[in-house]
Parts: C-alpha cells; structure tokens; sequence
C-alpha cells in the first residue's frame, strides 16, 4: 500500500486507478454506514477520492494509510450530513421500517435483534454514533477512532460507553413498543 | 473505588485502556460486585452483537457503480486538472506582469535619480565656484569647466553668471537707453548693455558705433516698434528701429534671472540700406 501511495505522489495515474480499486469498496462501506443512501454514499466516494487526488501530497505517513483514508471519508460524509441533512431523511427511512416490522411481526430472531441494534445505532446523535460505526464497524482501534475524529482517546471510552448506555435504552424502549404491538394484535 | 465509577469508565476497562493500578482496581471491585459484573457482561455481549452485524452487513459496491463513480471521478479530474493549468497560466501570467511592472518602476526611479545627481551636481559644482561678477552685461569671468569644454555643460549658458547693468529696467527702457547711448556715441556704456561672448560683442558694437556716425541728426528714440515674441522656452522683445518706413536696425531683448539683456542686434546690410536711403 505504501509503495501504491508513494507513486501517486509522484503523479502515477495507473496507481491512482489502483488505489481506487483496492480502496473503493471499504470507502464505500464506511460511506453507506454513516449516510444510509446509496445515492449520497457513492457521492461520497466520488469526492473521498477526488480529496485523496488533490491531497495524496500532505500524507506524510505518520498515520496508517487507511487511517488517513478514513478520516477524509469521515469527513466527506459529515460534510454531507450537513449539507443535506440526509440525517432527518434517513430517520423517517427508519420509522418506516419499524412501523413495517409492527405491522407484519416476524419471528423474532437473534439476527433480528442485532439488525434493531443497529438501526438504534443510527439514531444516536453524530457525536456518539461516528466513533461507534468506526470502532464496531470499521474495527479501528480507540487510538485510531481518536485520531479520525481529532479528540482524544479517553473521550473515545467515554463517548462508547454514552453510546452503549443509550443502546440498551433504546433496545429496551423498542423492545416495549414491540410488546405493546404485540398485544394489541 | 464505587460502583458509579466504574460504570462510568466501563468501555475503558473494557478496552485495557486503564493504567494497570486502576484496572487492577476496577477488577477487583467487579470480582466482588455483582450488578457491576452483570454490567460488565452486558457490555460484552452488546459489543458482540455490534461485532456480529457489522461482520454480517458487509455491502459492496456494484461492478455498474464503480465504473460510473469512477467515468464520473474522470470528468471531475479532467475539469480540476484543466482548472489547475489554466490557473497555473494565469498565475504565471500576473507574475511576469507584476515583475515587469516593478522592473519598470525600478529603472524609471533609478534613471530619475540618476538624472537629479546630474543637475544637482552641475548646480553644485556652479555653487562652488563663486563667481566674481562685475558690474556688466557681459560676463566676464565664466566658469572653468565651460571655458575649457563648452559642451561638457550644456545646461549652462555664459548667460547664468551674468548681472544686468540696468536693473529694474523693461525692455523699452533697455532699448531708447541703448539707441541714446549709440546716438551720443558713448561707445564704453554701449559695450556694457549688450551681452555676447567676446567675438560677438565687438563686430554688435561696431554697428552701433556706425549707426550713430550716420544717423545722429535725423533718427529720434522714438521711432522704435516693439514685438514681444512668446515661445515655451523664452519670451523674446524685438525692438526695429524704423527709418522712412524701412527697418534699419533691431535689438533681440532676453530675460536671464529677471533682468532685460540686450543679445543680438540687425546685421550690417541693413545699415547699408540706411547709408543708402541717406545718400538719395
């Protein structure tokens, strides 16, 4: 990886192209992650690359590559939370699945809780759901979560614990709603 | 160590993120606390649920997806890449234009400057030299460097040291003084309003000296017309002395530092017209 970055450095396009090729789909993956739209997701990846292009230049290697990779894409995708405001739009996706799942129950299953979890994942606020989608997701480290989002790693442990407390809240307040759907069929 | 703590720092614990004191501590307190260690193992198992479905949700990104980000990304680069160049242009442009001017700016000053230590080494060099002027429209002690190279100052003029003989006087005054003066035949005080280097000054008197021989009796001082000519670099007064209608002599007046000098007078043909018309 280090070789292909030296050589976009230097201006190889091939390299760039393959660069592309390796990267994309973890790019993508994060991008969806966090936006919850395809369309928005590959936008991102669009400009995730075409930052890498402009500013392959400033990495100077005292991260891991896909650190730095992660942070662009991190910030791409904020920037488009922003400006979007795809957030409120992907709540109202959220609803709408929940309010299809009380309307037609299924078997409740293990994979099915998991699922649940993580769509209360996304209803967290941005500042507790971004480090929990790059270290249960992305599998980065608390170090490397402190690094993409630029605080420091105590306030990492801090903010997954937030997170992990309001998760059970939640579970448990869907899993009310649930019950109370239940009943009432 | 208290059960609100480690609740508090619990992900810490978790993630060995905790000096070993402390998490020797916490270990302790949770071997021997039991809702804490229900904590503890909620805490796992919902960590492993986000694990497990992290693992499973693995979306990729289609072969159609890809080829259009990447015609796309290509369309983008090529406009940044254009935009790059012609910016580089553009800069490189401004630079050259910016240099030119203050290169230009520079020269120009420096030529002024240049040409400032010249006058004002001319003036000084003037300064320095004190003249000793007499009492005479002519100048009689002229500057070293001129008397040995004319052409090395040719902003100066023999003219420059000159003091007037009649101060104050204007032109008119200048001239019935001078046509007296050559009608009474006082050919020292002649030479005196009239101002020219040596060789010129002696054939100017000449004239004035026969004009006065031939015409004593019958030219007045009043028979003289005046031109006052203006030019950007001089204003010139022609003084004609007229006689039966004829123009047998004229005096060019010049002003040097505010005084009225007498510097050129009619050739001698016209004097021969007068001896002429006399002896009819």
């Amino acid at each position: 990886m280090d070789e292909l970055v030296k050589r976009c450095q230097q201006g190889d396009l091939a390299a760039f192209a393959e660069l592309f090729a390796q990267c994309e789909t973890r790019v993508y993956r994060l991008a969806l992650t966090i936006l919850r739209n395809e369309q928005d997701a590959e936008d991102a990846v669009q400009d995730v690359f075409l930052r890498v292009f402009e500013q392959i230049n400033r990495y100077r290697g005292q991260a891991a590559f896909t650190t730095w990779l992660t942070t662009i894409t991190v910030n791409s995708c904020r920037d488009k939370l922003r400006r979007k405001k795809v957030r409120q739009a992907f709540s109202l996706d959220w609803l709408r699945n929940v309010a299809s799942q009380q309307r037609v129950p299924e078997q409740v299953d293990q994979r099915q809780e998991r699922r649940k979890l993580w769509q209360a994942v996304d209803r967290l606020d941005e500042k507790y759901r971004l480090p929990a989608i790059l270290h249960y997701y992305e599998r980065l480290s608390c170090d490397e979560v402190a690094i993409v989002l630029n605080i420091r790693t105590s306030t990492v442990y801090s903010r997954l614990n937030t997170a992990r407390l309001k998760l059970r809240a939640l579970m448990a307040e869907e899993e009310r709603v649930w019950q109370g759907g239940m009943e009432h069929s | 160590m208290n059960c609100q703590i480690v609740q508090k720092h619990l992900t810490a614990y978790m993630k060995n993120g905790l000096d070993k004191q402390t998490h020797r501590q916490f270990a302790l307190h949770i071997a021997t606390c039991d809702p804490c260690a229900q904590q503890l193992d909620e805490a796992r198992l919902l960590e492993e649920a986000l694990y497990a479905e992290a693992a499973s949700q693995r979306p990729f990104l289609s072969r159609t997806a890809s080829q259009r980000i990447q015609q796309n990304m290509a369309q983008r680069l090529q406009r940044a890449l254009w935009w790059q160049r012609t910016r580089t242009l553009l800069q490189t442009g401004v630079t050259v234009a910016l240099t030119l001017f203050i290169f230009g700016f520079l020269l120009s000053t420096f030529w002024l400057s240049l040409q400032n230590e010249v006058t004002n080494s001319s003036v000084v060099e003037l300064a320095e030299r004190e003249v000793e002027v007499l009492e005479t429209a002519v100048p009689t002690v002229l500057p070293q460097t001129l008397l040995n190279d004319p052409n090395s100052h040719p902003s100066l003029t023999p003219f420059d040291s000159l003091q007037s003989a009649t101060p104050g006087f204007t032109p008119e005054q200048l001239s019935h003084l001078i046509v007296e003066t050559a009608l009474q035949g006082d050919e020292e005080a002649l030479r005196n309003y009239f101002v020219a280097m040596p060789s010129w000054r002696d054939p100017t008197i000449t004239i004035w000296r026969h004009f006065a021989r031939r015409c004593a009796s019958t030219v007045q001082a009043s028979d003289l017309e005046y031109l006052r000519i203006s030019t950007k670099q001089m204003v010139v007064v022609s003084v004609n002395l007229i006689y039966d209608d004829a123009v047998v002599g004229e005096i060019k007046l010049r002003q040097f530092n505010g005084e009225w000098f007498a510097i050129f007078t009619r050739p001698p043909a016209v004097n021969q017209c007068l001896i002429e018309q006399r002896s009819k």
